[in-house]
């Protein structure tokens, strides 16, 4: 049930283009006991391009491919809405978990979210203590608790 | 005058009674029309504030009016053929009735007269032969026999004269009673004066002066009696022949006004009323007969037009607005009812066409502002989780007594704040595009372009900046700040953009195109892919984090094109063949 029982850290792809953001998940992360390595991509393209392997993320070992994906929304270049859609209607990443991270709280993102089949939708919260406690959770979650795919 | 009674009596049963005044009731549907009319200017203007029931129960309003009128003209139209064939008969049969009853007055009067004559001049013949006879009695008692001959003898044969002439005229006077001419075109009276101014008479009576007197004034007054008489039956006749022939007239034309109507004549066959005055009762009733087939097709042909155009009403009430009445081209009510309703239908389609193309661009508008309070709202939020989540990390970093990380927490606190107050500057000055309009002057496009380098020469001296402007662009028409702010946006861009280690260069240029100015502001810098081309004018949207800005930019420079009735477009390969910002701008008023 222990990420451990894998024998190697747990790797998350945070696509975020506002880096303050990203840099509080990594820290939030870096405190974690859940073992992790964080992949961070900034905008809609770079984070398809590292999924589906193209561009400059061809490399494998370089960029393995995520455990779990935490994606925003609002997005430079392509939106997040359309990296879900793309990775949810391949066959080969369609299994991979995709948590929706966002400001956002709108129904129509929501609603069109898990119409595009996110497997979690939270909102970022405004409060810090609730944001570190809402990523342990996350990590927990995701990368402990859920009985994953790629086991 | 029995028979005029009942013939009213016949005419007014259910006709009269059923009168409604049309007009009330067509003024009533145009209320209604008009109170509609309203009721969609208003949903026209605050479609959300007016309740569609209330059109829909305004329209079934119009169609129980348009009912009441359907009715009203019916029974309207009952009440004018018949009141109109009744009136005319009745008038024309009363005054030949009036006529007649004057002239049987007349020869009542004249018979009476005529008898009085009669016997007074019975009377006068009698009382003169007595007279005469004591007379000549009296002479034979007198004198000899031979003396009383000679002497009255004349006078006898004068008196058998004037009993002959007397028997005459009473003879001739007899003759007026039973409808013969009198006296030719002779004078009675000459006749009488003829007799009195006989020489043998004047000669006979030269002695008995008295007598002679007497009988000429009493003939005379009796000759003028008779005359009196004699005219009086002349005239009595002719007001009796012309009430006759005015009846028979009256009678000929109601024949005719009958004919007229059913389509034939047959004034010939009918000689009637000569006869008898009650015929005119038979034909007044045959004319309400007749009458009633009228209104029974009239009605059909009165009423199915209205039926058809009530159809026409609901179908219009349904929302079919392309429904005309077709009876436009009619002279009568209908035709008049047609064309007012048909005026309506056109004002309804054409109000129903600017409300459709009113909800349409309200949509739009409704579209663009709820992108537009989404995108804000969001992208607000994000730089408060940055401040509220740094300074979370920087009471860590604090209490861990890490001085470095505390630094860089608040770095990043400051530039949050920073981003934050941009971002509500820029989207104050976005939101005042739409609201502020200065109105539009004419200026020349190079001289405004100067202006703007001079105002970016820190920024452009900075990166080693070119910026090229074509001398002498045609004049536009438009707000000339905002052109300034579009300007300033795109060579700010074009600068912005291109990377470090690149001089960039920006060039300007405009060529009239369609009646308006295609402006191009050019850059040497990375350019944009075909697919992010449309997103770049999205309110945030921005392509490379890495280069400072609030992605509002460029959503300005669309904002304020459009409100020129331009179009903005980008040329570019992505290639890193730089970008080309393609607009257009009025050249002058209306273009």
């Amino acid at each position: 049930m222990n990420a451990d029982a894998v024998g190697e850290p747990l790797k998350l792809l945070l696509v975020e283009d506002n880096d303050a953001h990203a840099e509080m998940v990594k820290r939030s992360f870096e405190q974690h006991k859940v073992s992790n390595v964080i992949y961070h991509v900034d905008d809609g393209q770079k984070a398809l391009d590292y999924i589906f392997r193209e561009g400059e993320y061809v490399d494998e070992e370089k960029y393995p491919s995520p455990h779990c994906i935490l994606l925003d929304l609002r997005l430079p270049k392509v939106d997040g809405l359309e990296v879900l859609r793309r990775i949810k209607t391949d066959d080969n990443t369609r299994k991979t978990p995709v948590v929706i991270l966002t400001t956002s709280s709108a129904d129509k993102d929501i609603a069109q979210s898990y119409e595009y089949h996110a497997n979690s939708y939270v909102v970022k919260p405004m409060d810090f203590s609730k944001f570190e406690a809402l990523m342990q959770d996350l990590g927990f979650y995701w990368l402990a608790w859920n009985q994953n795919p790629w086991r | 005058m029995g028979a005029f009674a009942l013939v009213i009596a016949l005419a007014d049963f259910r006709l009269f009674d059923r009168f409604v005044p049309e007009n009330r009731a067509l003024r009533d549907v145009e209320a209604r029309s008009a109170l509609l009319l309203q009721s969609y200017y208003r949903y026209m203007l605050t479609p959300s504030l007016v309740d569609t029931d209330v059109l829909d129960a305004d329209l079934v309003l119009i169609r129980q009016s348009l009912e009441r009128y359907r009715r009203v003209v019916a029974a309207q139209a009952q009440k004018q053929v018949l009141a109109d064939g009744l009136a005319s008969a009745i008038d024309t049969l009363e005054s030949s009735g009036n006529e007649m009853i004057l002239a049987r007055r007349q020869f009542e009067q004249a018979d009476s007269l005529l008898r009085q004559l009669e016997s007074q001049l019975t009377r006068v013949f009698d009382h003169y032969r007595g007279k005469v006879s004591d007379d000549i009695a009296g002479a034979m008692r007198a004198s000899d026999w031979e003396e009383l001959t000679a002497r009255y003898l004349p006078e006898l044969r004068m008196i058998e004269n004037v009993h002959r002439l007397y028997l005459e005229l009473f003879l001739e006077i007899r003759q007026l009673r039973i409808g013969e001419a009198p006296f030719g075109d002779t004078d009675p009276r000459e006749r009488v004066a003829a007799i009195g101014n006989s020489s043998t008479l004047l000669e006979i009576y030269e002695a008995n002066a008295g007598k002679r007197a007497w009988l000429a004034t009493q003939v005379l007054i009796m000759s003028e009696k008779m005359q009196d008489a004699v005219t009086r039956f002349r005239d009595s006749r002719k007001a009796a022949e012309f009430a006759l022939s005015t009846a028979e007239q009256a009678g000929i034309d109601l024949n005719q006004a009958i004919g007229d109507a059913i389509g034939f004549t047959q004034a010939e066959g009918w000689t009637g009323l000569r006869e008898s005055l009650y015929m005119a009762s038979l034909i007044l009733l045959l004319t309400l007969l007749v009458g009633y087939l009228l209104i029974y097709f009239g009605l059909d042909r009165m009423l199915r037009p209205l039926e058809q155009l009530q159809m026409v009403i609901t179908r219009l009430g349904k929302g079919d607005f392309k429904q005309r009445s077709g009876d436009a081209g009619r002279g009568d009510e209908i035709g008049r009812l047609a064309r007012a309703f048909d005026s309506m239908a056109e004002q309804l389609e054409e109000n129903n066409l600017q409300k459709q193309e009113f909800i349409k661009q309200l949509e739009e508008k409704n579209m663009e502002l709820e992108r537009f309070t989404y995108t804000v709202s969001h992208e607000l939020k994000s730089p408060l989780v940055t401040v509220s989540g740094f300074i979370g990390l920087l009471r860590k970093d604090l209490a861990a007594g890490d001085r470095e990380k505390a630094a860089l927490d608040m770095d990043k606190i400051s530039a949050a704040i920073t981003t934050m107050s941009r971002q509500l500057e820029d989207l104050l000055e976005l939101s005042r595009v739409g609201r502020v309009i200065n109105p539009p002057t004419r200026f020349p496009l190079t001289d405004l372009c100067h202006e703007v380098v001079q105002m970016m020469q820190g920024l452009i001296d900075e990166r080693g900046a070119m910026v090229e402007i074509e001398d002498e662009m045609p004049e536009v028409y438009a707000d000339q700040a905002r052109i300034r702010e579009v300007i300033k946006n795109l060579v700010e861009n074009g600068i912005k953009f291109t990377p470090a280690g690149c001089s960039p260069r920006v060039e300007i240029g405009a060529e009239p195109r369609d009646d308006r100015l295609l402006c191009r502001v050019c850059d040497n810098g990375p350019g944009i892919e075909p697919r992010y081309q449309s997103r770049v004018f999205g309110l945030f949207e921005r392509l490379d984090n890495a280069i400072p800005g609030t992605g509002v930019g460029l959503a300005l420079v669309k904002r304020i094109v459009e409100i020129h009735d331009g179009d903005i477009w980008i040329e570019s390969r992505g290639d890193g063949q730089g970008s080309c910002f393609c607009f257009t701008l009025p050249i002058h008023r209306g273009s």
